[in-house]
């Protein structure tokens, strides 16, 4: 009787101070808001990117939290945007309304990502633009939104600056054919590779277009192969390559080629074999890109996630989340305003956050981050990182 | 622009691309030919052979040109447990039902496998995927070559056992009149259950080698499934020779289309040769109907 009064004392004692703990750690903490789709079409990439800012926010409170606010920890305050971008812009207005944010970060796609930064900006709560690439996300001028992401343009000029570094000794590249897919992804792609090739002097000699799903190519491969171009670019979905380089194989062309993205740098390309072997991708980021808080990030997150390896927005959103609690603790305060000046004035040179291919992570006037891509070749079998030389494993194999 | 040699290389590949699409619809054109069922899951057996043709090489590393005698018996297999489990009951049914039921089974195929399988690629890396052979100044991949070959035989071999034995002109008088067949004391159950065994069977053939020249995924057979109607409905319904003959044109057509413009524009040829088809002759290309 006794025994058990005792312990129901204890119990309401406990209750009483873990929740004045709790009151106090929610007066404490940053909130930062997190549009991602965590349901819908998108919801497998959502859920892995949350992990990655999941991740990132750990890190921080582990290191003791904003420190020019006294220690408080980071809150990530994480919003379903389904996939929609009506969702995106409906959830966004929520968080800066209603959920006391000092920050947004989001929101995946271009299309769920310009809603949602439109009302941020015109709300004055700064945002972190994470993975979307359209070009036009900083050229309007938006005072509130920064993107660590790179613009979709800037990949047709690292594919170029990559080809010139290529041209060493006699090989060198001075035709290239197109082979992309005709949806608005390789559209875009390609009109971007031949505008900036053509400025650099390079001769667009093929631009062979085709529907994804097309089960042969040997037509396509033999024209490519009869333009007598020195390299293929290859804008399409894995598939679709997979077919392709089978057809220029089979057809006895062996040019350079250089593949894009995520429709390129995929396990399924491994499967192929011998003719994925020696290919170039070009992407945003890569697990063995040769930075120490790249590789510290890859096996945070490999210790983290049972084994997982992180893939290039995953990157971006770690690195988002990191630049979010540096802003904070150099504006040493909630305010959102403050917050922005520091956005606009931040410069990360090293550090967890620093894991993205170039140096310097900063935002210029317009809010875009100047990021470059890394080219991986497939040697033996895996993706390396080839270029550019500052991150690269090893030289690229011709 | 077009020179010779990709005008060669056209032509080729076409005829190759066209009798692999034969193989695809010589099934449905025998299916619909005889039960006067649209299989609007056709692609998702053509699907669920590439998997079984590609786990026979991956789990037992048995090339797909011999893996054939393992998928199609079971094909066939699920050829008659489809109409016993399935076919038979909506037999009776209006045909807008009969449509609505194929249609809903390969919804269900698709994400079937999609749980099962997950969406993404498997491919059988072969060396002989990359080789080729020469005909004149073209070169035609090995595995489309052996696919195209097979189509030939398939065909053949289906158009004499539909002439020359019992159980062919028993097909053939069901595909004529029902109501005559029946009054000649043909049972009609075990003409239908051989008609779905035969035309589902036909894709344990069409899937390992098409998984050798593709890659596997769970909307794959989708690839195929809008082509082959194409083809068996300008060839005329029920129709061998008109399915041939209709894919090895659509398969031409699109691939001179690729030539000549690019391969974009060669996808929507087909369609475009089916509406001139219908135009032309709603009857089909060939009139004398070969099956019936």
């Amino acid at each position: 009787m006794l025994s058990s009064m005792i312990r129901r004392g204890a119990a309401a004692a406990l209750m009483a101070c873990a929740l004045s703990a709790g009151a106090a750690l929610a007066q404490d903490t940053v909130k930062i808001g997190v549009l991602l789709p965590i349901t819908g079409n998108n919801a497998a990439d959502g859920g892995r990117m949350l992990k990655a800012h999941e991740l990132a926010a750990r890190q921080i409170n582990e290191a003791g939290g904003i420190k020019s606010l006294g220690g408080a920890k980071v809150e990530l305050v994480v919003a379903d945007i389904q996939s929609k971008p009506e969702i995106s812009r409906s959830e966004a207005d929520r968080l800066i309304t209603r959920g006391n944010v000092s920050l947004l970060m989001g929101a995946w796609a271009s299309a769920t990502t310009i809603p949602a930064m439109q009302i941020s900006d015109r709300n004055g709560v700064p945002f972190i633009v994470t993975s979307a690439v359209t070009d036009s996300i900083t050229e309007q001028g938006l005072k509130n939104v920064f993107r660590v992401a790179p613009k979709a343009k800037w990949f047709a000029e690292n594919v170029a600056g990559f080809m010139a570094d290529l041209n060493t000794g006699d090989a060198k590249i001075r035709k290239v054919g197109l082979a992309f897919e005709d949806g608005p992804y390789g559209q875009s792609v390609s009109k971007n590779y031949k505008e900036t090739l053509l400025a650099k002097g390079v001769f667009v000699v093929a631009e062979e277009s085709f529907k994804t799903g097309t089960p042969d190519l040997s037509t396509q491969a033999a024209k490519l192969k009869a333009s007598g171009a020195d390299a293929v670019l290859i804008v399409s979905y894995v598939d679709d390559e997979v077919v392709l380089l089978r057809a220029m194989a089979a057809q006895k062309f062996n040019p350079v080629i250089i593949g894009f993205g995520g429709g390129h740098v995929h396990q399924t390309l491994l499967q192929a074999g011998g003719i994925a072997e020696k290919t170039f991708g070009i992407v945003e980021w890569m697990p063995d890109v040769a930075k120490p808080a790249s590789l510290a990030f890859v096996k945070a997150f490999a210790a983290a996630f049972n084994n997982e390896i992180p893939l290039s927005n995953q990157a971006q959103a770690f690195s988002s989340t990191w630049i979010a609690a540096m802003a904070i603790d150099a504006a040493a305060s909630r305010d959102p305003a403050k917050v922005r000046d520091a956005l606009a004035r931040i410069k990360v040179t090293d550090g967890p956050a620093a894991v993205l291919p170039d140096d310097v992570i900063e935002f210029d006037e317009r809010g875009q981050n100047t990021v470059g891509a890394v080219v991986a070749q497939v040697i033996d079998g895996k993706f390396v990182t080839v270029w550019p030389a500052s991150v690269a494993q090893q030289k690229p194999v011709r | 622009m077009v020179t010779f040699d990709i005008f060669a290389q056209a032509v080729v590949s076409g005829l190759a691309n066209g009798a692999i699409y034969a193989l695809v619809a010589v099934g449905l054109t025998l299916v619909f030919g005889v039960m006067r069922i649209i299989n609007f899951a056709h692609g998702e057996f053509l699907m669920i052979a590439m998997y079984a043709g590609y786990f026979a090489w991956a789990l037992a590393g048995i090339d797909p040109v011999l893996a054939i005698f393992i998928v199609t018996p079971l094909l066939m297999l699920i050829g008659v447990l489809l109409y016993d489990g399935i076919i038979r009951r909506a037999l009776a049914a209006p045909e807008i039902n009969q449509m609505a039921v194929t249609l809903g089974l390969s919804l269900l195929l698709q994400n079937l496998a999609l749980m099962t399988f997950k969406g993404d690629n498997l491919l059988i890396p072969l060396a002989r995927a990359t080789e080729s052979i020469a005909i004149g100044p073209a070169l035609l991949q090995l595995p489309q070559a052996i696919a195209a070959l097979a189509s030939l035989l398939l065909i053949a071999a289906l158009w004499l056992v539909l002439r020359l034995t019992d159980f062919g002109i028993m097909m053939r008088a069901v595909a004529q009149s029902r109501d005559g067949a029946v009054l000649c004391g043909i049972g009609l159950g075990a003409v239908y259950r051989w008609a779905l065994c035969i035309g589902i069977g036909t894709l344990g053939i069409t899937g390992p080698l098409l998984a050798s020249t593709l890659y596997v995924n769970p909307h794959v057979g989708a690839l195929f499934t809008l082509k082959a109607f194409v083809i068996v409905i300008a060839g005329g319904l029920g129709n061998f020779g008109g399915a041939l003959l209709g894919a090895l044109l659509v398969g031409l057509a699109e691939s001179i289309a690729g030539a000549w413009f690019s391969a974009s524009i060669a996808a929507a040829v087909p369609f475009a040769l089916l509406i001139v088809a219908m135009l032309w002759r709603p009857e089909g290309l060939i009139a004398r109907r070969v099956a019936r």
